[in-house]
């Protein structure tokens, strides 16, 4: 972490993930990352734009 | 400036990509500071990039040996995540003084890893020439044989390669990039170097202090 800190000329501050993090985390595994679709032909739940649109309204490039 | 730490259990390789690529969109949607993501795999997994076929690993065999396989968010080759810590770094990409694409995000980001490489003792270069690749012609589905102009190396080994982003995530002005620290573990070289890095990756973990998975929630 130190050679990060003095690399990047930033400081580390522990923290948690969000709960929107944490909730789109749940949508983005139902949807995509935790099924055959995604691991075999990149395909992802029909839906799970419009969840995570909901959930970041002001992020549309995904 | 300040950056978010966040320390994370071994999880499983779908949980892992899942939780990169929402830290991506809530920092894209402006909600959160720049993240510094540390995390490890459990149980271990090969991880596909974003446009190789599954193909690549035989899934037979790696379910015997309780190996995951997920697909990565990003490009690049198949890398066995296992015995290794992980990063994974959400920030905009005008952060990065040597400009906002995708190479000098990468060394910017490396030599992060090189300063803390030196603290253990570690001598990793970066090549000269941020076009220099060196890639052998057998392999190519892995993601470590090939060197590139933002990969470690040491000793002449690729050792620590920034995983490339999908171009997804290059938006508004956000870049994400992921650097695995991971013991070099692939077919021609497995037992040798992982009995060299062992040691390394223990005191890497002791300087890290990975939470267990009882201490926090993700």
């Amino acid at each position: 972490m130190r050679g990060f800190e003095r690399a990047l000329k930033v400081q580390f501050h522990e923290g948690e993930l969000t709960e929107a993090e944490l909730q789109a985390a749940r949508l983005l595994m139902e949807g995509k990352y935790g099924t055959r679709e995604w691991l075999l032909e990149r395909k992802v739940a029909p839906n799970l734009r419009e969840e995570l649109n909901a959930l970041f309204p002001a992020s549309d490039n995904r | 400036m300040r950056w978010r730490l966040i320390r994370s259990p071994a999880l499983s390789g779908a949980w892992n990509m899942a939780i990169d690529e929402a830290m991506l969109l809530a920092h894209a949607a402006g909600l959160t500071p720049p993240t510094f993501r540390l995390y490890s795999w459990s149980p271990p997994a090969v991880s596909l990039g974003l446009l190789q076929p599954a193909d690549v690993v035989n899934e037979p065999v790696c379910r015997q040996l309780g190996i995951d396989l997920v697909r990565r968010p990003s490009g690049g080759g198949a890398v066995l995540h296992q015995h290794e810590v992980t990063y994974a770094v959400v920030a905009d990409g005008r952060l990065c003084p040597d400009g906002s694409s995708v190479l000098a995000t990468y060394r910017w980001l490396a030599r992060g890893l090189m300063e803390g490489l030196k603290l253990l003792g570690i001598d990793a270069t970066l090549p000269e020439s941020l076009w220099e690749t060196k890639t052998p012609s057998r392999s190519l589905s892995f993601c470590f044989v090939r060197l590139t102009g933002a990969d470690l190396e040491v000793g002449g080994r690729n050792w620590a390669a920034p995983l490339k982003p999908d171009a997804a995530f290059s938006c508004s002005n956000t870049a994400v990039s992921r650097c695995d620290w991971r013991t070099k573990y692939l077919p021609a070289y497995s037992v040798r170097f992982t009995l060299t890095l062992l040691p390394v990756w223990n005191s890497l973990q002791d300087a890290v202090s990975l939470p267990t998975n009882s201490q926090r929630r993700w």
